[in-house]
């Protein structure tokens, strides 16, 4: 049960952590663009 | 569970395609770019391929038997540690770990990049490191892209049944790969094959963008080092689980993935070297491209080798799809190597030219040809079976076989089949070279960068050379002392025939000492400047050495490990004794000052019932040594004995005061001490003894395994008379009935079988020349090896366990099977020389190697480098002409 739920965390704080990353990366990636286009 | 892993891999194999396109849409861009903006999509492919594994472990660790991978290489009888093993034990499995830790060493480099950056922003304009860091992101996402690729569309570590929802129980792991061993050398080996990635992004990324100065080298030295440790590491830990999981004997056995895995060593070793050279005095920037490819390359080359079954191999563990995906990929590395190379191969000229061959640098090329060299004999030691397969490449043999006998008058003969190419072969050719190598070693590191103060240095090598031929001859002397000295007390000093490898060997522990007593005074002489000033004490002044120039004194630190693993091999060249014989209970065998005897053999099974092992349990006492007084007055208390004497040791002699008493200690002892092993009392009633076997899952294993035990049943009658005792066995039961027609026996049997006390002796045997009299050997002494041969349930083949007793300068190597059905055991004994030493100086190059690739003081100072190849840059293309 313990096991289960250690992988379950941490599988779970890996998908959090790369969508956090994605969001940042689009996000950062437009500010580029835009500071480009100033 | 399944799903999510198709999904993450998915995901993360179009982010990677979509970062390395933004990377070189940025690089390309005449305008700056994104440079770190994209570092989060590295971020996130890194955490998506952890998801993933952690999910193909919990697949593992769950029994998800849906999983094909998991149905393949694990059941639910398994250890955890086993289980994550299994993890890469397959080729879908490492496929996932390799891009696991290779998206993991992306995120360094990111790291990495994203410090350089806030130190050089100030110094010169972000725009050309910006270019180079997205060139360099994009060549190690393409390598991570490539094995996305292989997972998504060819071996899928999450494909699961399409009928059904799997097997009830996995088909286990190969019994070979169930070693502790076996659960670290996959993953060094493995991580040191990635972590060649980093450096070769690097070199790319120079290449293209046009960097025609030493930052490449600069960065990438550090990591460098570090996969070359790790690929120490994995390789070591495969010739250590080769040595206790095989049973030949060996570490090295020259099979072809081993071959392949040492390539990538051979010319990651001599990349090392010249990086060094690069830093110190501008020059072998060709060299070091052409090796950074060569040596990335390579390990794509071995881990196609491991997979591709081209060659047959120990190592065939997997029957892989992957084989065309590797030939192209390999194919496209090459082609890109020589493009980029020869497009800046005048631009890589030479800032200062090598003077003389007495120089460091001269040195380090003269090495690192050897190191080739010795590439291309592997190589060709290699490939050449297989090539010569086709009667093609016979026949452009034959021709030139034949060409060469009519110019130079040779006896080559005709080929007529494909070239068998043994260890024998390999060793004899890889030596010499290997001892140039090691020549180099030892007088290389007192020869300094450029030219000047000759004669200091010529003092320096003749003094140096002398202390070690001192030594060595001394050592030698002492050796030979010790090996003539015979039990008598007198001295043979004769040596028998003295063949090429004694001489390899004798020039091994010359050089080897060379290379020690060089590196030993280079630490004394800084030691002594040092403490001069600052007058700590010498182990702080040591430490602090190693802390301010680590790569000078680490690399000392290395090349002792290195004279460490050659003494062991001129210890194995020299003298290795080795016997393979049949023996009974109770017999030995002389090798070398051991003496060894077998005391038993018996079945044991494994507590969750993976499998079973016929154990034999073997004695080694030294040849002639006396037993201790403290055993010998043990013995005088047992009841009934008049006499104690040492005979031929480890035996020794009970004389009772009649041979009524002698039978019954026998009959007791021996009931307690072997038949309490191997059966357990069922019944005991009007002078009969019923038996069952002890281990009753081993015979339904091994059946044939009974007739063993019933073997050693049949002393009882000679000893007690045919009449005595009769033994008697049901068919289809392996029940045994022991039928005694003397009531005093009975009783004895009994008693020993149920009751009694442990007298401290190992085996009994009744003297045959004198009945008042039983030999005995007592327990606890000497030293007791205990080889197995195991039956796993699941898998067919028996597998050899073997037991090593490992003392500073020898090992003593035992391997024992049961011969099927009769009371003899094939034993296979070695003593192997000075083996500790060759684990202990692997353990100094890997350690220091990780040490120093790893150690966080040096960053800033690993900035500052680079930050000296910065401004290099700058200036690069005006000094290169």
């Amino acid at each position: 049960m313990l096991v289960d739920m250690v992988f379950v965390l941490g599988i779970a704080a890996s998908l959090t952590a790369a969508l956090a990353h994605i969001v940042k990366m689009f996000g950062s990636t437009e500010q580029v663009a835009r500071e480009g286009q100033e | 569970m399944q799903t999510l892993g198709q999904v993450l891999v998915a995901i993360s194999f179009v982010l990677t395609a979509l970062i390395v396109l933004l990377s070189l849409r940025a690089a390309l861009s005449s305008k700056a770019g994104p440079a770190f903006s994209l570092s989060h999509g590295t971020f996130a492919i890194a955490y998506l391929n952890l998801a993933a594994s952690l999910v193909l472990a919990y697949s593992f660790v769950s029994h998800d038997f849906s999983n094909r991978y998991v149905a393949s290489y694990s059941d639910s009888s398994m250890p955890a540690v086993y289980l994550l093993t299994a993890f890469w034990a397959g080729e879908k499995g490492a496929l996932m770990f390799w891009v696991l830790v290779l998206s993991g060493l992306l995120v360094s480099l990111e790291h990495y990049f994203r410090g350089l950056f806030a130190q050089a922003s100030g110094h010169l304009p972000s725009f050309s490191i910006k270019r180079y860091f997205n060139v360099a992101r994009a060549v190690g996402l393409v390598a991570l892209l490539f094995f996305e690729f292989l997972m998504v569309f060819a071996s899928h570590p999450f494909e699961t049944f399409l009928t059904s929802e799997g097997p009830q129980d996995g088909a286990g792991m190969n019994p070979l790969l169930q070693n502790p061993l076996m659960a670290v050398h996959p993953p060094f080996q493995l991580a040191g094959f990635v972590a060649y990635t980093i450096p070769y992004a690097f070199s790319v990324a120079a290449l293209v963008v046009g960097d025609l100065s030493d930052l490449w080298v600069r960065i990438a030295r550090r990591f460098s080092l570090l996969a070359w440790s790790l690929l120490t590491a994995g390789l070591i830990i495969g010739g250590l689980w080769a040595y206790v999981e095989l049973g030949w004997g060996g570490f090295w056995g020259w099979d072809p993935v081993e071959n392949g895995a040492l390539l990538p060593w051979l010319t990651g070793t001599a990349l090392l070297h010249s990086m060094a050279v690069e830093v110190r005095r501008s020059a072998l920037r060709r060299l070091n491209h052409i090796l950074m490819h060569l040596t990335f390359i390579l390990t794509i080359f071995a881990t196609f080798l491991t997979r591709s079954q081209l060659i047959s191999s120990l190592h065939a563990f997997a029957n892989s799809v992957l084989t065309p995906y590797f030939l192209y990929y390999m194919g496209f590395l090459v082609m890109l190597a020589i493009v980029l190379i020869a497009w800046r191969w005048k631009a890589l000229c030479p800032k200062q030219r090598i003077g003389s061959l007495f120089t460091r640098e001269a040195l380090v090329v003269v090495n690192n040809v050897a190191f080739l060299l010795m590439l291309f004999i592997v190589l060709w030691g290699t490939l050449l079976p297989r090539l010569s397969e086709s009667p093609a490449v016979q026949s452009a043999l034959n021709k030139a076989l034949a060409g060469f006998n009519a110019v130079f008058s040779g006896e080559f003969t005709r080929l007529e089949g494909p070239i068998s190419v043994g260890p024998e072969w390999f060793n004899r050719v890889t030596a010499p070279v290997g001892l140039f190598i090691l020549a180099l070693t030892a007088f290389g590191p007192l020869v300094p960068y450029g030219e000047g103060g000759r004669r200091a240095v010529n003092r320096a090598i003749l003094k140096t050379a002398l202390y070690s031929a001192t030594a060595t001859i001394g050592v030698l002397a002492c050796f030979a002392v010790l090996r003539g000295l015979q039990t008598n007390g007198t001295l043979d000093l004769s040596f028998g025939h003295f063949s090429l490898e004694h001489l390899y060997a004798i020039l091994g522990v010359f050089l080897a000492t060379w290379v020690a007593v060089v590196a030993a005074r280079d630490f004394v002489i800084s030691v002594a400047a040092r403490r001069a000033v600052t007058r700590l004490s010498r182990l702080r002044t040591f430490c602090t050495l190693l802390r301010d120039n680590p790569r000078r004194y680490g690399g000392h630190l290395v090349h002792i490990g290195v004279a460490l693993c050659f003494m062991s091999f001129a210890g194995s060249a020299a003298k290795q004794e080795k016997k393979d014989v049949l023996i009974g209970v109770g017999q030995s065998i002389g090798l070398g000052h051991i003496d060894l005897t077998l005391l038993s053999t018996y079945e044991a099974c494994e507590g969750s019932g993976r499998y079973c092992a016929s154990v034999s349990e073997v004695l080694a006492w030294p040849k002639g040594q006396s037993l201790p007084d403290s055993v010998l007055k043990k013995l005088e208390g047992v009841p009934g004995v008049v006499e104690v004497r040492q005979m031929s040791p480890p035996w020794v002699g009970l004389r009772f005061s009649s041979p009524k008493r002698a039978l019954e200690y026998l009959a007791e002892t021996y009931a307690r001490v072997v038949l309490g092993r191997d059966f357990i009392l069922v019944n005991a009633e009007e002078g009969q003894l019923h038996l069952a076997p002890a281990a009753p899952e081993a015979l339904r294993l091994q059946p044939r395994n009974f007739h063993r035990l019933l073997e050693q049943l049949h002393n009882l009658e000679a000893w007690f008379g045919p009449g005595n005792v009769t033994i008697q066995t049901r068919r289809g039961d392996p029940l045994v009935v022991l039928t005694f027609q003397n009531k005093d026996l009975f009783e004895a049997f009994r008693r020993g079988l149920t009751q009694g006390t442990d007298e401290g002796v190992a085996l009994l045997v009744l003297d045959p020349s004198d009945r008042n009299v039983i030999r005995v050997i007592p327990s606890g002494i000497g030293t007791v090896l205990r080889p197995e041969v195991r039956f796993y349930t699941k898998f067919e083949n028996p597998t050899t366990e073997v037991d090593i007793w490992s003392h500073l300068f020898f090992d003593l190597y035992v391997a024992a099977a049961p011969a099927s059905g009769t009371n003899t055991v094939s034993v296979t004994a070695m003593i192997n020389p000075l083996m500790t030493w060759l684990w202990a100086g692997s353990f100094l190059l890997v350690f220091v190697g990780l040490l120093l690739s790893l150690s966080p003081t040096p960053k800033s100072a690993g900035y500052e480098l680079a930050m000296k190849g910065v401004a290099e840059m700058q200036k690069g293309q005006q000094t290169c002409s």
